[in-house]
C-alpha cells in the first residue's frame, strides 16, 4: 500500500462539478498546496442542476462560482478554470470536453493528474474518468490518479490528510448552495470515510484513497481491478447475453440501414436538381445558339464569351452526372461530388 | 401439499383472441384437471411487488424489454411452482433456469422470415430472424425441454437453434365444438350468407404474411364463389365494400364453429404456419381444406385424396399457387362427390390425430406427468439445467 502520491510540481485536478475537489481530494490538494505545489483546478460543468429553493430565484451557476471560488482560496489552489459545461449531461459534450482537457493538459504539462473514479455514481463523474484514461493513453508525461466522491473505489494509495483535514472541512463549508444547505452533513459523511481508511493503514487519521496509474491500463485490466480479478466465464455468458449481443447488433444494424435510407433519399434529391438545373442549361444554351441564327450575323464578343461559359458549365454537369450516376460508385463520394456542382450551379445568377 | 404450475406468456390470454392464447387456456383447463393451481403471467401482470427498476438487461427492442420484465420477475416466486410453461421465446429472460422448465413452440421465428423475407423490409427480417429467433428463441431451448406442435416445427427448433431432444406434442381440437353441424342453410341465415352460394372461408388475421395478397388474387378469378372473410387481430381489411363477400371480425370461438360449418370449403393460403390451428379446425368440422404444405397441412393433406387440395410450395413462385387454388376451387365446385371425399377423409383424419384427448395425454405425458393422478415431483434439473 502506497502512503503518498508520486511527487509534483504541477497538478491539475479535474473535477465533473464544483466542489467534487473539495469532498474528494479536498485534503490531498491542500497538502500539495502546502508542499509547494503548483495545483490548478479544472471544473467541466456549469453546475446548475440544483434545483432552486421555494419561491426565490438565483441564478444558481453564479452562486456555485462563487462558492467554488472560495473553496479554490482555502486549498491553495492557484490556478482556476471552468469549462461551464451543462451540468448532468456531460455525457452529451465527450468530445468536446476530450479535446479541451487535451488541449489544457498538452499547455500545462502536468505531472500529476487527479481525476474523479470510473466507478463513480454519477454519470458526469464517470465521462470525466473515462475521457482521463483516454488521454492516459495518448498523452504522455504525467501519472493518473483517481479519487473517490460517491462510490468506494478500490485504491493502492492513501494520502493522511490528517494534519489538513481542517482546510478540507473549510472548503467543503464553503460549498453552502452546492451542498443542498447542509455542507456540515457532508463534511461528517467525508470525514468518516476519510477516517474508515484508517483500518487499512492501522493507525488513526483521515486519509483520501487514490487509484494511481503510472502507465496506461487495458480494459481487461480495469475490470479485473475493479472487481479484484473477476474474470468472465463462458458459462457466465449465458444465452441471455447472447440475446442481449444481438439486440445491440440488430440495433445498429436498423439504425445504419435507416441512415442509408436518408443518404439514398438524399442522392435522389439531388439528383433530381441536377437534372433540372441540365435542362435548363441546355434551354439557354438553345437560346444562344437561336440568337445567333436570328441575327444571321457572328456573335459579338459578349455573346461569344457566355456561349463559352455555357459550354463549359454544360460540360462540367455532364461530367458531374457521368459521376453520379455509373453503378458501383461510392454513394458518399458522388454526393458530395453533387453537392459541390450544385453549389457552383446556384451561386451563379439566372442573368449571368 | 398444492400443486402449482406458472405459464409464462406474452399476453392475457382471456383478452386476445389467438391460436396461443386458445392454446393457453386449453392448457390450463388441463393442468387443473391434474390438481394443478396455475399462475400465469405475461408483460401486463408480472408476480406481485415486482419492481421493474431492478429488472435488466435492458433491450433495444421495446418488445423484447417487456419480456425480458416477465422472465427475469419470475426468479422472484419460481420456488413456489413444480414447474413452468413458456410459449415461444415469451419466457427467454428466466435463463438459467432453476425449476423444471417447458417451452411451448407454436413455430419458429427463423424460419417464419425466411419464409416472408421477400414481403417484409430488411429491418424486420434481421428483427424477426436474428434477436426473436436465433437470439430470444434459441435461449428458450437452452437447459429448457422444448415440445413443439408439429413434426415440422420439431424439426425447424432442431434445424435452427440446435434443440436437442424436442417431443412434438401435435395440438388437439375440441371436437366437441368443431365438428359438422346440421342445417347448413339455417345456420347461413344467422349471417346472412346466401344459402345456395359456393362459399369459401379464410379464417386468419388480415396480414401480408398470412398471404392476404394471393387470396385477393384468387378472390378476384373465382367470381362464383361466396366469400367469408373471418378476421383476427390484424390490420384493417379493405374489402368491406367488395360484392360476394362478408368480413366477420372478432368472433367467439363457438361462432368460428358454426361459420365453419355452414361453408364449403377453407382456403388457408398462409407462407408459413407452425401448426394451422385454422386449418385443423376446418377438417375437424368436415370442411375440405385447400392449403400449401405448410404447417400440420403438409401432413394431413399428404395422403389421397386430400393431396389433391394441397397446393405446391411457395417456392415454385406465387402465381402457381394462385393458379393452383382457383384450378383446386373450381373442381371442389364443380365436382360435388369429390368435395363430400375430402370433407369426409378429412374430418376422419382430424379425429383421428387432432383429437383433444389426444393432445392432453400426450401433453401430460411430456410434462412428465404420466397420469392425473401421479405427482409430477419425479421431475429434475440435469447439471446444465434440461429436464430430466
Amino acid at each position: 500500500m502506497n502512503t503518498d502520491l508520486p511527487p509534483a510540481k504541477r497538478v491539475v485536478v479535474i473535477a465533473p462539478h464544483p466542489d467534487d475537489e473539495s469532498l474528494g481530494c479536498g485534503g490531498t490538494i491542500a497538502r500539495f498546496a502546502k508542499n509547494g505545489a503548483e495545483v490548478r483546478l479544472l471544473v467541466v460543468s456549469d453546475g446548475a442542476a440544483i434545483e432552486e429553493p421555494d419561491g426565490r430565484h438565483e441564478d444558481i451557476v453564479a452562486v456555485r462560482t462563487q462558492e467554488l471560488e472560495a473553496a479554490t482560496k482555502i486549498l491553495g489552489i492557484q490556478h482556476l478554470r471552468t469549462l461551464q459545461l451543462p451540468d448532468g449531461r456531460l455525457t452529451h459534450h465527450e468530445a468536446q470536453i476530450h479535446t479541451a482537457l487535451s488541449d489544457y493538459l498538452t499547455t500545462v504539462q502536468p505531472d500529476l493528474v487527479l481525476a474523479p473514479s470510473l466507478i463513480d455514481g454519477h454519470q458526469d463523474h464517470v465521462i470525466v474518468g473515462r475521457i482521463a484514461l483516454q488521454l492516459l493513453r495518448t498523452t504522455p508525461g504525467w501519472t493518473l490518479a483517481f479519487y473517490e466522491v460517491l462510490a468506494p473505489l478500490r485504491f493502492n494509495t492513501l494520502v493522511d490528510i490528517t494534519d489538513v483535514a481542517s482546510i478540507k472541512e473549510t472548503a467543503i463549508r464553503c460549498y453552502q448552495r452546492s451542498l443542498f444547505q447542509q455542507p456540515q452533513l457532508f463534511w461528517d459523511a467525508f470525514r468518516a470515510l476519510n477516517v474508515a481508511k484508517s483500518a487499512f493503514v492501522h493507525h488513526s487519521g483521515l486519509f483520501e484513497a487514490f487509484w494511481v496509474l503510472h502507465a496506461p491500463p487495458s480494459d481487461h485490466e480495469i475490470i479485473a481491478w475493479a472487481t479484484y480479478g473477476f474474470q468472465p466465464s463462458h458459462n457466465g455468458q449465458g444465452p441471455l447475453q447472447r440475446v442481449k449481443d444481438v439486440d445491440d447488433l440488430v440495433f445498429a444494424v436498423q439504425e445504419k440501414m435507416q441512415q442509408l435510407a436518408n443518404t439514398d433519399q438524399q442522392i435522389h434529391t439531388l439528383r433530381s436538381e441536377l437534372t433540372a438545373a441540365t435542362q435548363k442549361l441546355q434551354h439557354q444554351e438553345t437560346l444562344i445558339a437561336a440568337l445567333q441564327l436570328a441575327s444571321n450575323k457572328s456573335a459579338t464578343p459578349a455573346q461569344d464569351s457566355r456561349a463559352e461559359c455555357l459550354t463549359k458549365e454544360t460540360s462540367l454537369f455532364r461530367q458531374c452526372l457521368e459521376y453520379v450516376f455509373p453503378p458501383g460508385s461510392s454513394r458518399r463520394s458522388a454526393l458530395s461530388v453533387v453537392k459541390r456542382r450544385l453549389t457552383q450551379y446556384t451561386s451563379k445568377s439566372p442573368n449571368e | 401439499m398444492q400443486k402449482r404450475c406458472a405459464i409464462l406468456t406474452s399476453f392475457d390470454p382471456y383478452a386476445f383472441k389467438g391460436g396461443i392464447e386458445t392454446y393457453t387456456q386449453q392448457m390450463v383447463d388441463l393442468l387443473q384437471r391434474s390438481s394443478y393451481e396455475v399462475d400465469i403471467y405475461h408483460t401486463q401482470c408480472l408476480p406481485e411487488g415486482t419492481d421493474t427498476n431492478l429488472i435488466g438487461p435492458s433491450f433495444h427492442s421495446p418488445f423484447l424489454n417487456s419480456l425480458s420484465r416477465v422472465g427475469q420477475a419470475f426468479y422472484r416466486v419460481d420456488h413456489l411452482y413444480n414447474f413452468v410453461i413458456a410459449h415461444a421465446f415469451f419466457g427467454f429472460a428466466y435463463s438459467p433456469p432453476r425449476i423444471p422448465t417447458f417451452t411451448i413452440f407454436h413455430s419458429t421465428h427463423a424460419q417464419y422470415a425466411e419464409a416472408n423475407r421477400e414481403l417484409f423490409s430488411q429491418e424486420w427480417y434481421y428483427e424477426v430472424k436474428y434477436l426473436f429467433g436465433l437470439g430470444a428463441e434459441y435461449a428458450s431451448t437452452i437447459g429448457k425441454r422444448v415440445i413443439a406442435v408439429s413434426d415440422a416445427v420439431a424439426r425447424e427448433a432442431t434445424a435452427h437453434y440446435g434443440a436437442i431432444d424436442v417431443v412434438s406434442v401435435v395440438t388437439g381440437v375440441d371436437q366437441t365444438l368443431f365438428s359438422p353441424r346440421p342445417d347448413k342453410k339455417g345456420l347461413r341465415d344467422q349471417f346472412a350468407i346466401p344459402r345456395d352460394a359456393f362459399v369459401g372461408v379464410f379464417l386468419a388475421r388480415w396480414g401480408v404474411d398470412k398471404a392476404i395478397d394471393v387470396l385477393q388474387e384468387v378472390m378476384k378469378t373465382t367470381p362464383d364463389v361466396f366469400w367469408v372473410l373471418i378476421l383476427g387481430t390484424g390490420e384493417p381489411c379493405p374489402l368491406h365494400e367488395r360484392p360476394n363477400t362478408k368480413i366477420i371480425e372478432n368472433v367467439e370461438r363457438n361462432e368460428v364453429a358454426t361459420i365453419l360449418s355452414c361453408a364449403d370449403f377453407l382456403f388457408h393460403p398462409s407462407r408459413y404456419e407452425g401448426f394451422g390451428l385454422a386449418v385443423a379446425e376446418a377438417l375437424s368440422c368436415g370442411l375440405p381444406v385447400i392449403a400449401p404444405p405448410v404447417g400440420i397441412a403438409q401432413s394431413l393433406l399428404a395422403l389421397p385424396p386430400l393431396h389433391a387440395l394441397q397446393l405446391p410450395s411457395y417456392e415454385t413462385g406465387t402465381q402457381q399457387v394462385i393458379n393452383a387454388a382457383v384450378e383446386t376451387i373450381t373442381r371442389l365446385h364443380r365436382d360435388r362427390d369429390f368435395r363430400h371425399a375430402c370433407a369426409h377423409h378429412g374430418q376422419r383424419v382430424a379425429a383421428q390425430t387432432l383429437s383433444l384427448p389426444q393432445w392432453e395425454h400426450n401433453f401430460l405425458a411430456a410434462l412428465g406427468i404420466a397420469s392425473r393422478e401421479e405427482n409430477p415431483e419425479h421431475l429434475s434439473l440435469h447439471q446444465d439445467g434440461a429436464v430430466a
